[in-house]
């Protein structure tokens, strides 16, 4: 019994010693069912979109920068009396990002409003300009009888291959003594930085975030 | 050499010193390894320090790997042999001491099955836009260069070459069609931007298009963020260059070619794991408390299609409700465009029951061995 437990002992490591020599990044070949993919005829037709910089802009006085998270590309907050404050953030993602109206729609639900078709929204939706690129402003309240009033100011900035965000929410009060600092802040967004900067696509968001 | 030899070897195997060795080495290992693990991430510090023999010291301005320290495989695997060893050597069945060998049959289970998932344990993220379907889940660490032959109607062939053998100045041969690839420069992490910012023309970098290059960049550990590489690679088809592509896993758009008459795809992206079935993301839900950005609720409504099983069914995954299907887990684990795109974790892990029982007979063995020692304490208060 001993022998046969100690001859054990012995095959044991070989054993696992051949487990762990399993090279498991080893050329694999196998078949699938056909794809559809848009793909380019050899390297001349392989154009990647050129990806855009993060804009450069001019932070209001009177608000604090905060530490960047996963998603947001600027992160701010404006501390008021009383405990009030605003939160204001800058995001990015990838081609229209859903759309205007899906958007705008979303910032609805989060004041508790119901969502719009598209051609009510557009009443609700100021267009300007931002040094020569579409901008879209929004501001969205609470109904009246909210029991916890929010208001967001929103703007939308469509680029080339992505989409920015600039949103302010918090307390109402606060929020309309901060109206023209927001509106100054998009404004001064300039696209374009010049070259040295090497620019990272924004990390996804894990549901461990704690925001 | 004789049996009584070998016994005479292997007796140093059942030392209680080597068990207190092995612990101590452990111990070191996991309080080194979780200061690391700061710098270089969860996934690299499990790679250097638990599934490995040894950790490995480099010189300066040399590239030997010298080492100094065991490591998780080299620790455990003692542990394992020491457990079996002086069980082995002192075996002598007595129902006063079943608890203990329940107990030690358990970690012996236990160590047994950790390696088991350390080896065969293959996590992946299924990443789905409102309303896609997808029959395959991508890996957030390792990427692939797939060579797709597209030639038959119904399906396509897949040579799937992993990240670990493209580097620069290797040759592959594929087991297809008398095709050689040959890896021109490769560089583990890199971002695509427009040529104009780079910082200086000498950057290194590989030219994608007219108004995108590759630049290298140095190597993320950072959990949230992930490597994309970028490879220069030439296919060689009987001593002839077919053709030189330079290609990039954040960009993962095929390019085509022809050889010997047949058409090919080539393409770098993380590497796939195809399933025999699809999952569809019908709708993602992220509820925040009203009035503030705090998450109440993630959720994702997905539809299984499976040709075997007949027609599809919805199922909703969330927050510690993941969807158990053909021996996959599929966890909800993040989100991304704006609420619009669903990140689901998918592990596969044969495993996984192992832990379970190996825990249960751990626990079942103490109860009866405390319960002996009770029954035995009661018994001699009494009679006293």
């Amino acid at each position: 019994m001993r022998k046969t437990a100690y001859l054990f002992c012995l095959l044991t490591p070989v054993f696992c010693l051949l487990l762990v020599s399993c090279d498991n990044q080893r050329i694999e070949v196998y078949r699938i069912p056909k794809e559809k993919v848009a793909l380019e005829n050899g390297s001349p037709g392989l154009v990647p979109p050129a990806p855009e910089a993060k804009p450069a802009w001019t932070k209001p006085d009177g608000w604090q920068t905060e530490p960047l998270s996963e998603m947001r590309l600027g992160s701010f907050k404006v501390n008021g009396p009383n405990g009030r404050s605003v939160d204001i953030s800058v995001t990015a993602f990838p081609g229209d990002a859903g759309g205007l109206a899906s958007n705008v729609n979303r910032w609805r639900g989060q004041v508790l409003q119901p969502s719009l078709p598209e051609a009510d929204l557009e009443k609700s939706i100021q267009k300007s300009d931002v040094n020569g690129v579409e901008c879209y402003f929004v501001d969205l309240q609470t109904p009246e009888n909210a029991a916890k009033p929010s208001r967001i100011l929103g703007a939308v900035i469509p680029q080339s291959d992505r989409t920015w965000f600039v949103k302010m929410t918090g307390d109402p009060t606060l929020l309309e003594e901060q109206r023209s600092k927001f509106q100054d802040f998009v404004r001064s967004f300039r696209f374009g930085k010049p070259a040295g900067e090497l620019v990272t696509p924004p990390k996804t968001k894990s549901t461990n975030d704690k925001q | 050499m004789t049996s009584n030899s070998i016994l005479r070897w292997l007796k140093p195997l059942t030392s209680l010193k080597l068990t207190i060795f092995c612990l101590a080495c452990a111990m070191v290992l996991v309080f080194v390894g979780t200061l690391d693990q700061v710098h270089i991430g969860i996934y690299e510090a499990q790679n250097r320090y638990f599934k490995s023999f040894f950790l490995y010291f480099t010189p300066p301005r040399t590239t030997l790997q010298i080492p100094w320290f065991p490591g998780g495989y080299l620790i455990g695997g003692l542990l394992l042999i020491n457990l079996i060893a002086a069980h082995a050597s002192r075996f002598k069945f007595s129902w006063k001491k079943a608890g203990i060998l329940l107990v030690h049959s358990g970690l012996i289970l236990l160590l047994v099955g950790q390696l088991l998932t350390g080896l065969f344990q293959v996590e992946s993220q299924l990443r789905l836009n409102q309303g896609e379907a997808k029959n395959y889940s991508e890996s957030f660490y390792h990427d692939e260069l797939a060579l797709i032959d597209t030639n038959a109607t119904d399906s396509d062939q897949v040579v799937s070459i992993p990240d670990s053998k493209l580097s620069r100045g290797n040759k592959i041969d594929l087991p297809v069609e008398s095709l050689q690839l040959v890896v021109n420069d490769f560089y583990p992490n890199s971002v695509l931007i427009n040529p104009s910012q780079l910082p200086s023309p000498n950057y290194q970098h590989l030219q994608l298009g007219p108004m995108a290059v590759a630049a290298r960049v140095a190597k993320t550990y950072k959990q949230d963020e992930r490597n994309t590489p970028s490879v220069n690679v030439s296919v060689i088809r009987n001593g002839e260059t077919v053709g030189t592509w330079s290609l990039a896993s954040a960009f993962p758009r095929p390019v085509s070619f022809q050889s010997d008459g047949k058409s090919y795809q080539l393409v770098l992206r993380p590497k796939r794991y195809y399933k025999p079935f699809s999952v569809q993301l019908v709708q993602f839900s992220h509820d925040r408390y009203p009035g503030t950005e705090i998450p109440k609720n993630f959720s994702s409504r997905v539809r299984i299609s499976d040709p075997t099983a007949g027609s599809g069914r919805e199922t909703l995954i969330f927050m510690n409700n993941p969807l158990r299907y053909r021996g996959l887990t599929f966890y909800q684990a993040g989100f991304d465009n704006n609420d619009t795109t669903s990140i689901l974790q998918v592990v596969k892990n044969p495993s996984w029951l192992l832990p379970y029982i190996s825990c249960g007979v751990i626990i079942f063995g103490l109860l009866v061995q405390f319960s002996m020692h009770l029954i035995g304490f009661v018994r001699r208060r009494v009679i006293a």
